[in-house]
């Protein structure tokens, strides 16, 4: 390995670790560490800044932007409210329902909008119910995890669920279709059995739910959201862009010039002029700068280990290893699910693409891209911080300021979340490799 | 369920609550079931333990009352409400004049979901903070508060009134109108309540007094 491969991937290491260890400043870690890969590489001559800010994925973050548009667009229309009210009204305050049926409204809603926007929304209303039910610690550690686990199934069965998907399909890995028609079914037969073995766990073993809280859980819920009106002006045409998004990323082939990031773009401009003011003052202040620098900083950094040959050094490491060609994959998917959990997914991602794209020299691409997906997802589950929805779903949690019957907090923090999470990572993990290997 | 109710009062308010839990108790088991709730809560929350024994006392929410509420805020162009109960609230909203402009006074309540209280009156409703509702004052203004548990000379307030209708404040309303949402008073000590006089009221609108 060179110098430079040293250096920048020097680099990478050390953002990765750094962000994760003190996300207060991830920020400027990811952008002074892209600033340092992007000199190192300028300086050893191994590139120029103009080649690798040219190789940037910008159809990437044109993607994610239009997807984070779209989804405030939808969320301000009352949609997740009124859905969730129903999910409330369908438990009939039945602790084990309430959790099922929101964890499977999440996997589905998590697929087409971005999940970070719809738990914002959902969690405050799952919330409510739990109070009115003296839920406990272990009960909302349990229905909490399995929520958070089913968004992030949900992001990994469509390629615009989740920004490692995105990054596939911006980058034309793979195409929409292949894509989503592999992992639908992967991700939902993983939820089921994630589900069944939470199930097994019993969550609301131990609560003491009486049919007066039961009903209080639905009353309440009903009457804080009694005036809360789907708004159908704002609705319509924003579920009709996102269908229509999907029907052309579907029919549309990358032959025709009209790449992914074109139909995401048009979909989010059709969405935002239907109601212009609104469309207005959603691009001024809904657009988030911080998860775009975010990404564009480790696009930099990624691009300058990707000159400086290092991710080749890593793929031909993987690949001399003394071992068959399908045990060199399970092996890139352990590494992918951990360091994932350990970094999140799109630092994960971004730094696992390009050694995984060496190994779809030797597999089918298909079966490389979905397992890395697959695996990335497992370790967005591994940990709270893995994902951004964990510290979401944490803070949700506190502000909410639920006590058991014992008039104890019940807080839903690190070590509250890990059976699940472990239990989530197991699960995805173990689903690709075996999807993997059977399609291998 | 105390923090239940507690996160339900923040939200539609502690009267609007209390009808709704009472209610809900009384359904699921008669009588036995609401004093068992009021047994569990009463003392902590003594609008529960009233709305409760109205409830066992065949009494519904003095709702006939937004009626006179609306009269008395005819021809005036902003009222703010400090406080707020959502059961009455909801009756009394949809019958005001569209020109006139409502707020409601937002106290620095962390818990509190505004957007989504704000939200259930689907637009018809600014918020205000106490550091700017001062901007709604003039000769077509009146602040209404909800009173609780009125007695001939006396009745119960939220405590952000008492800091709201100062001396400096009350000049520069036109009406400041007490709107009294229990039929009788308190049998248990009022705690989240403080005591005010009717007087400082131009109106006090409510249920007869029991004398």
């Amino acid at each position: 390995m060179t110098a430079t491969a040293a250096g920048t991937l020097g680099v990478l290491t050390a953002v990765l670790v750094v962000q994760a260890l003190l996300p207060g400043i991830r920020l400027l870690t990811v952008l002074v560490g892209a600033l340092m890969a992007v000199g190192i590489a300028v300086v050893s001559g191994t590139s120029t800044a103009a080649a690798i800010f040219a190789g940037v994925p910008w159809d990437v973050l044109v993607i994610v932007v239009a997807l984070g548009l779209l989804s405030h667009r939808v969320a301000d229309t009352g949609l997740f409210a009124r859905l969730s009210v129903a999910a409330v009204r369908l438990s009939a305050g039945s602790p084990t329902r309430l959790w099922l049926i929101f964890a499977v409204c999440m996997y589905l809603v998590s697929g087409l909008i971005n999940n970070l926007t719809a738990l914002l929304l959902v969690l405050p209303v799952l919330l409510g119910p739990m109070a009115a039910m003296g839920v406990d610690r272990r009960y909302v550690a349990s229905a909490l995890g399995a929520t958070l686990v089913a968004c992030n199934l949900g992001g990994a069965a469509t390629p615009i669920g989740d920004f490692p998907a995105i990054l596939l399909m911006g980058r034309g890995a793979m195409d929409f279709t292949d894509y989503a028609t592999t992992m639908v079914p992967r991700t939902a037969l993983t939820l089921l059995v994630f589900g069944g073995l939470v199930l097994l766990r019993r969550p609301a073993r131990g609560l003491v739910v009486s049919p007066l809280s039961r009903r209080l859980a639905v009353r309440t819920t009903e009457a804080l959201h009694r005036g809360i009106r789907i708004d159908r002006r704002a609705l319509f045409p924003a579920l009709g862009a996102l269908i229509a998004m999907l029907v052309a990323w579907v029919l549309v082939p990358r032959s025709s010039g009209i790449g992914p990031e074109l139909i995401a773009w048009a979909g989010a401009a059709v969405a935002l002029v239907s109601a212009p003011t609104t469309g207005e003052s959603l691009l001024r202040r809904h657009v988030d700068v911080e998860a775009l620098l975010f990404l564009l900083g480790l696009f930099l950094i990624v691009g300058a280990v990707r000159a400086s040959g290092a991710f080749d050094v890593a793929a031909a490491w993987l690949i001399a290893l003394p071992v068959s060609p399908d045990v060199q994959l399970v092996l890139f998917l352990l590494l992918a699910g951990l360091l994932t959990g350990l970094f999140s997914a799109g630092p994960g991602m971004a730094a696992l693409l390009d050694v995984g794209e060496r190994l779809a020299e030797q597999h089918p691409p298909a079966v490389v891209y979905t397992g890395l997906a697959m695996a990335v997802c497992a370790g967005s589950s591994l940990f709270l911080t893995a994902a951004t929805a964990g510290p979401l779903a944490q803070m949700l949690t506190d502000r909410a300021e639920l006590v058991d019957a014992d008039g104890l907090a019940v807080r839903f923090g690190f070590s509250d979340y890990l059976p699940v999470g472990l239990l989530g990572f197991l699960v995805t993990l173990g689903a690709a490799i075996v999807f993997t290997l059977a399609s291998a | 369920m105390g923090r239940a109710f507690l996160g339900c009062a923040g939200e539609l308010g502690m009267c609007s609550a209390a009808w709704l839990f009472c209610e809900t108790a009384y359904a699921a088991g008669g009588a036995d079931e609401l004093c068992a709730l009021m047994n569990a809560l009463g003392r902590g929350f003594p609008v529960l333990d009233a709305v409760g024994r109205a409830v066992l006392s065949g009494k519904r929410p003095p709702l006939e009352t937004a009626d006179e509420v609306r009269l008395r805020l005819g021809g005036l162009e902003e009222v703010v409400f400090v406080g707020h109960e959502a059961l009455f609230l909801d009756a009394l909203l949809p019958t005001l004049p569209a020109d006139l402009h409502v707020s409601l006074l937002r106290p620095g309540d962390a818990h509190t979901n505004w957007p989504r209280v704000v939200a259930n009156f689907r637009g018809r409703v600014d918020t205000v903070t106490l550091a700017d509702f001062q901007r709604a004052a003039g000769p077509g203004s009146a602040l209404v508060t909800f009173t609780y548990g009125a007695q001939e000379t006396t009745c119960h307030v939220m405590p952000t009134w008492l800091r709201v209708a100062g001396p400096d404040v009350r000049v520069q309303f036109r009406s400041l109108i007490g709107w009294e949402v229990m039929r009788d008073p308190f049998f248990v000590y009022p705690r989240w309540l403080v005591e005010a006089d009717r007087a400082q009221f131009t109106d006090h609108v409510g249920p007869a007094v029991p004398s």
